[in-house]
């Protein structure tokens, strides 16, 4: 039971409500929530009500709804729904075959351009960025390369978190010690990322459905969107497997989250098969694809 | 009972109230009565009731009937409460009124012409002055002082005639009218030659006005008069003064020498204590105070300096404080120091603008000290003085001040004029920074403010600025992209545009000015593309119209087939922008696309395209104004009737006079006539409330 500063009980979030506030994020953000997520909701948004001193989750959802103020709340909202707890060099055996295989590959495949661009979608609080900026530093195939590291989130806080590149113990976890002492610095506040890695990662907002801001992250080589496509429904993970198909340069790779994939969902993609793992391609010669046409 | 009869009934009533809210319903109804029933609440004994009759009459459509039983209240009668109630409801009707009162003014006697050029006078119009000449020659003084003050009222369209008629009754035999011409004649701002205001200074029933009429004049011949004028009774010394005051504006004004002449002991210390502290009267205080400055006296500095912290003294203090000059500089800034913050902060931009070369450096660092004190205000008037009075050295000291958040704008527009000024230690400043240094921020506004290169190639400029875009800062993010857009490379674009995305509005919305700003070697604007892109894509409203200003303030023609669908189906605030933007395409097919937005649902965007269409020279224009004449939207009809007008061609003639036989709007009826009229060089006063209302 959580409890209001008064000593009283908050007020618990009902069947009824949860859907109301489903309902809002999803008309908002194209966010997708399943009927067990009510404890998500009532833990994470209940803290809200307190501070905007509202005695239930129907007054919540009204002054989302109505308030002048509803449009940056629902900021709020999105944030405290979508921030998941990351990590550096989260999935390894992933980032093994992204920097053993495919790293070497567009090395080759761009030696004429010596450009390199990948997109961490859905990139949280700006771990996943500058993991796969380090490992391109350290694959030492790019130096004096135009390398870019584009990492976009929903949510503003957490984009503002990136670019800031200070780190608190526990997104350290399954940093090699070697990493560690390479690339960050520890200081007073955290530990800082290194200048050599912050300067390849730029980091903005963007929800993953609008394809206009989308395109403003140029065309990519690589894009990570890993453990992402879970907030959206079927629909919307289509649009957004659309919009990540459009940014892809012809015979660019997209990796997904270890329990995902793109069954249902797109057959404009080629499945490669690495030694650790299957990752997802645009074919290099493409008529323009379009999920109406899917099978 | 009918309705009407029963409307009688309540008309007659011995309730007032009941009498009054009767009133209130002849507003809805149409009969041959009204004007007499309307008449007869003019003249009712109650105030309320005749106070709903006005209100009434002023929201009637004008009609001949109407208008004649409205004048027909100035023939000879006792009713008082009539009279006057029907001056003021006349006086709504404008141009209407004139026409009605000018047909039965020969009729009526002398109180009645009085108050036929009192109603003359509040139409405003400057048809009246034709009535109102005759009237002026009338025997009976009171009609000429009264035709006299209405010409003055509505002689400002036309003052030339205005003040030639009225220059001929300063020879009056009466003091009465001599008076009234002379006020008039200086309410409409006119300048007497010296001659004529000499005799007229020698005439004690005209001397106050005639002191002022002097003062405005500002010829050197009438200083002597003005000082003697000083050291006579109090009344003369304020008439005096004011005069004064005035010779010293208009000679400012003039840049001409104003001689700071001699006082009298007992002149100086009435001035001085006009303008002191303890003065109660506020009015005397601040003649006092710019008097005294007019005259030198330096104690007023002090007491101009404190009288800052005043806001009803402000501007006469700041006046006074402009006549000393570099004098008040010391008491200037030994006010600052003592007063509040925000007296401080005026103190600082004052003495700022009276500083000349001998006192510069020694301004600059009283005002750096009392910028010591970090409050926003004073900081921020201080970086103001200092891009006005500082040298190569001020751009590292305001560089610093970047760092305070709430002064950080003052901050980068002190830093970029200081940049433009001295450019080659401005580059210098910026060269030293790194993108993780503490100076990147200054770089940034120094790039944007600068020529490019700065730092060897365009290149490494680009390069530098492009490494700003991940500062956690966002006003770094901001400024470089202003440096971006100034670098006139195309090498920022891909940076500039991921900006779009940025989490926080104003760094978005620099971006797109940037977008809009960047330019190739080749000339071809790259970013241009990308803003098309962001147009056809987004959703964000906001986001949109910024886009757009900054395609129609690039010019190019891409642009044109993004925009004109945006006129006519955009949202309101989308396709104003879209307007405007169309506007500066230089491409004559954006008449076209233009005149798409005469059909957009909203008025205020058929307003938009009105006056961007206004200018263009395309004879299509002239019939879609015209059909404008019938919008639903009262404002929109004004507006064409305005635009209408400024062409002045037979074809526009003749549908503003088409419009003016069934336009029942007094305020478009004002502005159809005012076209037809004035040939469309006047333009209609703003109503009393904004918007598409239908007031009448």
């Amino acid at each position: 039971m959580s409890w209001r500063a008064s000593g009283e009980p908050r007020a618990r979030l009902s069947a009824e409500e949860f859907r109301l506030l489903r309902d809002l994020v999803y008309e908002y953000a194209g966010l997708s929530f399943e009927e067990e997520a009510t404890f998500l909701f009532d833990r994470r948004l209940g803290e809200r009500l307190e501070a905007l001193s509202l005695p239930s989750f129907n007054a919540y959802y009204k002054y989302l709804r109505f308030n002048v103020r509803g449009p940056a709340e629902m900021e709020e909202v999105v944030e405290r729904l979508t921030t998941k707890e990351t990590y550096f060099f989260r999935q390894e055996y992933q980032l093994r075959s992204f920097s053993k295989e495919l790293l070497p590959l567009l090395a080759r495949r761009n030696d004429d351009s010596r450009r390199l661009c990948i997109w961490s979608a859905g990139s949280s609080t700006g771990e996943e960025a500058y993991t796969l900026a380090i490992l391109v530093r350290e694959s030492g195939l790019f130096a004096d390369w135009d390398v870019r590291i584009v990492g976009s989130d929903i949510c503003k806080g957490c984009v503002t978190t990136a670019r800031r590149g200070v780190y608190q113990s526990n997104s350290f976890r399954t940093t090699p010690e070697g990493m560690r002492s390479r690339y960050f610095r520890e200081a007073s506040d955290g530990v800082h990322v290194s200048e050599s890695v912050k300067q390849l990662c730029h980091f903005g907002q963007l929800n993953l459905l609008d394809s206009g801001r989308a395109s403003m992250v140029g065309r990519v080589d690589v894009i990570f969107c890993r453990n992402v496509l879970i907030y959206f429904d079927l629909r919307s993970r289509r649009r957004v497997i659309d919009n990540l198909y459009e940014r892809l340069l012809p015979g660019g790779y997209l990796l997904l989250g270890h329990s995902e994939s793109l069954l249902n969902l797109s057959t404009a993609f080629e499945l490669v098969h690495l030694r650790e793992d299957l990752v997802y391609r645009k074919p290099l010669t493409t008529e323009r694809w379009d999920s109406t046409n899917r099978r | 009972m009918s309705a009407e009869r029963t409307l009688e009934q309540a008309l007659g009533s011995s309730d007032p109230e009941e009498r009054r809210q009767a009133v209130s319903e002849l507003a809805g109804r149409d009969s041959e009565r009204r004007p007499a029933q309307l008449l007869a609440a003019l003249g009712d004994e109650d105030w309320r009731v005749r106070k709903q009759a006005i209100e009434v009459a002023k929201a009637l459509p004008s009609s001949p009937e109407l208008l004649a039983a409205l004048v027909r209240a100035f023939e000879p009668g006792d009713n008082v409460g009539l009279r006057n109630a029907a001056v003021e409801a006349l006086a709504a009707f404008g141009t209407d009124a004139v026409d009605a009162i000018a047909t039965r003014i020969a009729s009526l006697d002398a109180d009645g012409k009085k108050l036929a050029a009192e109603a003359l006078a509040r139409t405003e119009s400057p048809a009246a002055l034709e009535v109102l000449r005759p009237l002026s020659a009338e025997p009976d003084p009171n009609v000429q002082a009264a035709a006299i003050d209405a010409i003055a009222a509505v002689g400002g369209a036309s003052a030339g005639e205005a003040v030639h008629i009225l220059r001929r009754f300063l020879d009056s035999e009466q003091a009465f009218v001599r008076l009234s011409a002379l006020d008039a004649i200086n309410r409409l701002g006119a300048r007497l030659s010296w001659p004529v205001l000499e005799r007229l200074l020698d005439d004690p029933v005209l001397e106050r006005s005639a002191l002022a009429a002097a003062g405005r004049a500002a010829h050197a011949e009438a200083l002597p008069t003005l000082l003697a004028a000083l050291d006579r009774s109090p009344g003369a010394i304020v008439s005096a003064l004011t005069a004064l005051v005035d010779y010293a504006r208009a000679a400012a004004q003039n840049q001409t020498f104003l001689p700071v002449p001699e006082l009298s002991p007992g002149a100086r210390d009435s001035v001085l204590s006009f303008a002191a502290l303890g003065q109660e009267d506020l009015a005397l205080r601040k003649l006092g105070l710019v008097a005294g400055a007019v005259l030198g006296l330096e104690p007023v500095a002090r007491l101009a300096a404190e009288a800052l912290s005043d806001p009803r003294l402000f501007a006469d203090a700041d006046e006074a404080l402009g006549f000393l000059g570099e004098k008040a500089l010391p008491a200037l800034l030994e006010c600052a120091a003592r007063s509040d913050a925000d007296a401080c902060a005026a103190c600082i931009e004052i003495a700022a603008r009276l500083t000349g070369e001998s006192n510069r450096e020694w301004v600059v660092n009283q005002i750096r000290s009392l910028m010591q004190s970090g409050a926003p205000q004073i900081v921020r008037a201080g970086l103001g003085a200092i891009t006005a009075l500082g040298d190569e050295a001020s751009l590292a000291r305001v560089a610093t001040w970047l760092e305070q958040e709430d002064v950080a704008s003052a901050a980068e527009s002190a830093l970029a004029a200081l940049a433009e000024r001295y450019p080659e230690a401005a580059r210098a400043l910026a060269r030293e920074a790194t993108a993780d240094g503490p100076r990147c921020y200054a770089a940034a506004v120094i790039h944007s403010a600068s020529n490019a290169p700065i730092r060897g190639s365009v290149a490494d400029d680009v390069a530098f600025l492009t490494a700003l875009l991940s500062h956690q800062a966002p006003a770094v993010r901001r400024a470089a992209l202003g440096g971006l857009g100034n670098s006139e490379s195309a090498l920022g674009v891909e940076a500039a545009a991921f900006s779009l995305t940025d989490e926080e509005p104003a760094v978005r919305y620099a971006a797109v000015q940037t977008l809009g700003k960047l330019r190739a070697a080749d000339g071809s604007r790259p970013g241009l593309a990308k803003l098309l892109e962001l147009v056809q894509s987004s959703d964000d409203q906001e986001l949109i119209a910024s886009s757009l200003r900054a395609l129609g303030e690039s010019g190019d023609h891409a642009a044109l087939a993004v925009l004109r669908p945006l006129v006519r189906t955009g949202s309101p605030m989308v396709a104003v922008s879209a307007i405007e933007a169309l506007a500066r395409v230089p491409d004559a097919r954006r008449v076209e696309g233009l005149l798409e937005g005469l059909s957009h649902p909203e008025a205020e965007v058929v307003k938009a395209s009105i006056l961007a269409l206004g200018d263009a020279p395309d004879p299509r224009i002239v019939a879609h104004l015209g059909a404008c004449l019938d919008h639903e939207a009262w404002d929109v009809r004004r507006l064409a009737a305005d635009m209408l007008g400024r062409g002045a061609s037979e074809t526009a003639e003749a549908l503003l006079r088409a419009r003016l036989v069934s336009e029942d709007n007094p305020i478009v009826r004002d502005a159809l006539t005012r076209a037809l009229e004035g040939g469309g060089t006047r333009h209609t006063p703003a109503p009393p409330r904004m918007g598409s209302l239908r007031p009448r």
